[in-house]
C-alpha cells in the first residue's frame, strides 16, 4: 500500500515544485525569505524523517550535521580559504560523511532509548567544541557572521532573495526527488522493514546493522546539505545550529507534518515556521503556544498534517463511491 | 555422506540455568523431515535459537555444511542456506502480504541494497512471489494488509518467508501452532509436497502430525536428547512415554 501511495508522489512533486517556482517571487520580500527558510528546514527534517519515520531510528544528534555543514561554510568562506561554491559543497559533505561514518559505527551498537541518548551525548560533544576548545576557529558563543552568498559560476549571482530562493528549491527538489527513489527502492522497503521488526530481518538474512547506518549516513548527508543552505540563506552561524534542541525541533517538526510520511516533513518545516512568524508577532511566548500545538498533534493527530491529508484524500474516495 | 548440519557439545546456559545441556547430533544433507519433540521447557526453541544464531551458544560447535558457524552471526547463517520459522507469527503487520513476502525473497537478491531502482522495477522477485503465493492458494489476498488475514493464513505467511530465500535447511518452529488438527495436516501435506528437497528440522506438539511426517525423531527433555531414531523406534521408547505421561513412583 505504502508502495502504491508513491506513485502519485512524482506527479504531485514536479507540481508542487513548478507552483512554488511560479508564485512565491510574486510575493513580497518578507514571504520569500519566510519560504526560503521553511524549504530549507523541509530538507532537515525530511533527513530526520529517513531515520526516524522510515528506518525508526530516533536521533537528537541530527543538528550535529547541520551544524557541520553550516560550520565548514561559514569557515571557508569568511577566512576567503575557499570560494568555489562546488569545492565548499564536496568539502561539506565530507566532513559530513566522515563525522556520521565515526558517530554511526558507535551510535548503532545500542538500540532504542540508548541509540538516542547515545546521540544525544555525541551532539552535546560536538557542540562543546565549538563553544570552547575550537573558540578560536568558530568564535564560540558570538558565532561566525557575514558569510556572502555563493557564486554559482557563469556570472550567476545569487546575492538577491529571490535567485537564492531559485537555488535553493532546485537543491531541495533534488534533494527530495533521492529521498522519493530511496524510500521506493527495495532499500527502502528493508528499512522500513527494519523499523516495524528488526528481530524478523535479521532472521531473513539481513545485515540490519549495515542497513541502518547507511541511513544514518544519508540522514547525515540531507542535514548537511540543509545547514550548508542555511549558512548561506542566514549569512551568520552560531553554536544553537549544533545544539540538540535544534535536534529536537527536527523531530517536532516531522511529527507536526507526518511521522514516516514523504511530504509530512515540508508541511512540518511549513506549520512550524509559519506558526512561529505568526504567533511571535503577537505574543513573546510563542513557544509555550508551539508546544500546546505539538500536543495536540501527537495526542490527536498522530499522523500529523500529511496523515490527516491522507485521511481527507481516502474520505472524498470513499464519497465518491 | 555430507553433513547438512552437525552440533557437537552444545550448551546455552541462563545464568545458572542450563537450558541446552551437551547436546551432540548431525543430520545428513540427505535426511529431509527430522522432527525435535520434548515437553515445555525441554529447550527446543532455544536450540532453534542457537542453530539459527539469534543467541550465542555458551559451549560446543555448530557446523553447517561441514563450515563452523558457531560464532557466525545470523544474516551470514542464512547466506549458507539456513532459514527459521518462529512459533509465534513474527510478520511485518503494516505491510500487505505481497510486500511481506518480497522483503523476504529480496533478502539475498543482488538488489538487496538498490536504492536507485523502485522496487517494482524487479519483476523477477514479484514473479517468484506470485508461485509460491499461488501455491498456497494465498495469490488473491496478496495486497491485504497482515492484520486482516486469519490466524491460519498467516501461518501460511509465516512458512513462505521461510521458504522464500530458497534454502537447504529450514527450522520450523511449530508450523501447526493454533491450527486445527484439520488445518495442520493439511499444513503439514503442504510441507511435504513443497519442500521435497529441503531438509526440515522441525519442532511439532502434535503427535499424530509429528509421527506422521518424520522419517527420524529426536526428543529433548530437560535440555538432553533421551532418544533419538525411527518413529517406531519412539513410539515403542517406554522413556518417552515416562517423560510425557510421568511415573507413579
Amino acid at each position: 500500500m505504502e508502495q502504491a501511495a508513491l506513485r502519485w508522489k512524482s506527479i504531485v512533486g514536479v507540481m508542487v515544485v513548478t507552483a512554488m517556482a511560479l508564485l512565491v517571487p510574486l510575493l513580497p520580500e518578507y514571504a520569500v525569505t519566510l519560504a526560503t527558510s521553511i524549504i530549507i528546514y523541509s530538507i532537515y527534517v525530511a533527513s530526520a524523517n529517513l531515520l526516524t519515520g522510515y528506518t525508526g531510528l530516533v536521533s537528537l544528534g541530527q543538528a550535529m550535521f547541520w551544524g557541520s555543514g553550516a560550520y565548514v561554510v561559514a569557515i571557508l568562506t569568511t577566512r576567503g580559504l575557499v570560494t568555489n561554491l562546488y569545492l565548499i559543497v564536496l568539502i561539506c559533505l565530507v566532513t559530513v560523511v566522515v563525522i556520521s561514518a565515526f558517530f554511526g559505527v558507535l551510535a548503532l551498537r545500542v538500540k532504542r532509548l540508548y541509540f538516542m541518548i547515545v546521540t544525544f551525548a555525541f551532539g552535546h560533544v560536538i557542540w562543546c567544541i565549538a563553544m570552547y576548545p575550537m573558540q578560536s576557529i568558530t568564535r564560540g558563543y558570538d558565532g561566525i557572521k557575514d558569510i556572502a552568498r555563493p557564486d554559482l559560476g557563469l556570472s550567476l549571482s545569487l546575492a538577491t532573495g529571490t535567485s537564492f530562493y531559485y537555488f535553493v528549491l532546485v537543491v531541495a527538489a533534488l534533494c527530495f526527488f533521492i529521498f522519493y527513489l530511496v524510500i521506493r527502492s527495495p532499500f527502502g522497503h528493508a528499512i522500513v522493514g527494519i523499523r516495524d521488526n528488526e528481530h524478523r530481518m535479521i532472521a531473513l538474512g539481513y545485515n540490519t546493522f549495515l542497513y541502518k547506518y547507511i541511513s544514518y549516513v544519508l540522514a547525515a548527508v540531507f542535514s548537511g546539505i540543509a545547514g550548508l543552505l542555511f549558512a548561506y540563506f542566514n549569512s551568520y552561524v552560531n553554536p544553537s545550529e549544533l545544539h540538540w534542541l535544534w535536534s529536537g525541533d527536527a523531530l517536532m517538526m516531522m511529527f507536526i507534518g507526518g511521522i514516516g510520511t514523504f511530504w509530512g516533513p515540508l508541511w512540518g518545516a511549513l506549520a512550524y515556521t509559519g506558526l512561529r512568524y505568526w504567533i511571535s508577532s503577537y505574543t513573546m511566548y510563542w513557544f509555550g503556544i508551539e508546544g500546546i500545538i505539538f500536543i495536540l498533534v501527537v495526542l490527536f493527530f498522530r499522523g500529523g498534517i500529511a496523515g490527516f491529508v491522507m485521511n481527507v484524500q481516502k474520505g472524498l474516495k470513499w464519497q465518491r463511491r | 555422506m555430507a553433513e547438512a548440519l552437525r552440533i557437537e557439545h552444545l550448551s546455552k546456559f541462563f545464568g545458572a540455568l542450563g537450558v541446552v545441556q551437551n547436546l551432540s547430533f548431525s543430520i545428513p544433507a540427505d535426511q529431509r523431515r527430522v522432527v525435535i519433540i520434548g515437553p515445555n521447557g525441554a529447550g527446543k526453541t532455544t536450540l532453534f535459537n542457537l542453530i539459527s544464531g539469534e543467541l550465542p551458544a555458551s559451549q560446543g560447535t555448530i557446523h553447517l555444511f561441514g563450515r563452523d558457524v558457531t560464532k557466525t552471526p545470523c544474516y551470514r547463517r542464512t547466506r549458507l542456506g539456513l532459514a527459521r520459522t518462529f512459533q509465534i507469527t513474527d510478520l511485518f503487520p503494516y505491510f500487505t502480504l505481497m510486500e511481506n513476502l518480497l522483503l523476504a525473497l529480496q533478502a539475498h537478491d543482488p538488489c538487496a541494497y538498490g536504492m536507485l531502482k523502485s522496487l517494482k522495477a524487479y519483476g523477477h522477485l514479484y514473479d517468484k512471489a506470485e508461485v509460491l503465493l499461488k501455491e498456497m492458494k494465498l495469490w488473491e489476498k496478496r495486497d491485504l494488509p497482515i492484520g486482516s488475514l486469519s490466524h491460519g493464513e498467516t501461518r501460511l505467511v509465516e512458512i513462505l518467508m521461510g521458504i522464500a530465500g530458497g534454502p537447504k535447511i529450514l527450522l520450523l518452529d511449530e508450523p501447526t501452532a493454533g491450527l486445527t488438527r484439520s488445518e495442520g495436516v493439511w499444513l503439514a501435506n503442504m510441507i511435504q509436497h513443497l519442500l521435497k528437497d529441503v531438509t526440515l528440522l522441525i519442532i511439532e506438539h502434535d503427535m499424530q502430525i509429528a509421527f506422521a511426517l518424520a522419517e527420524r525423531i529426536i526428543v529433548l527433555h530437560q535440555g538432553a536428547i533421551v532418544a533419538d531414531g525411527k518413529p517406531e523406534e519412539i513410539r515403542t521408547n517406554p522413556r518417552i512415554k515416562e517423560i510425557y505421561l510421568g511415573t507413579v513412583s
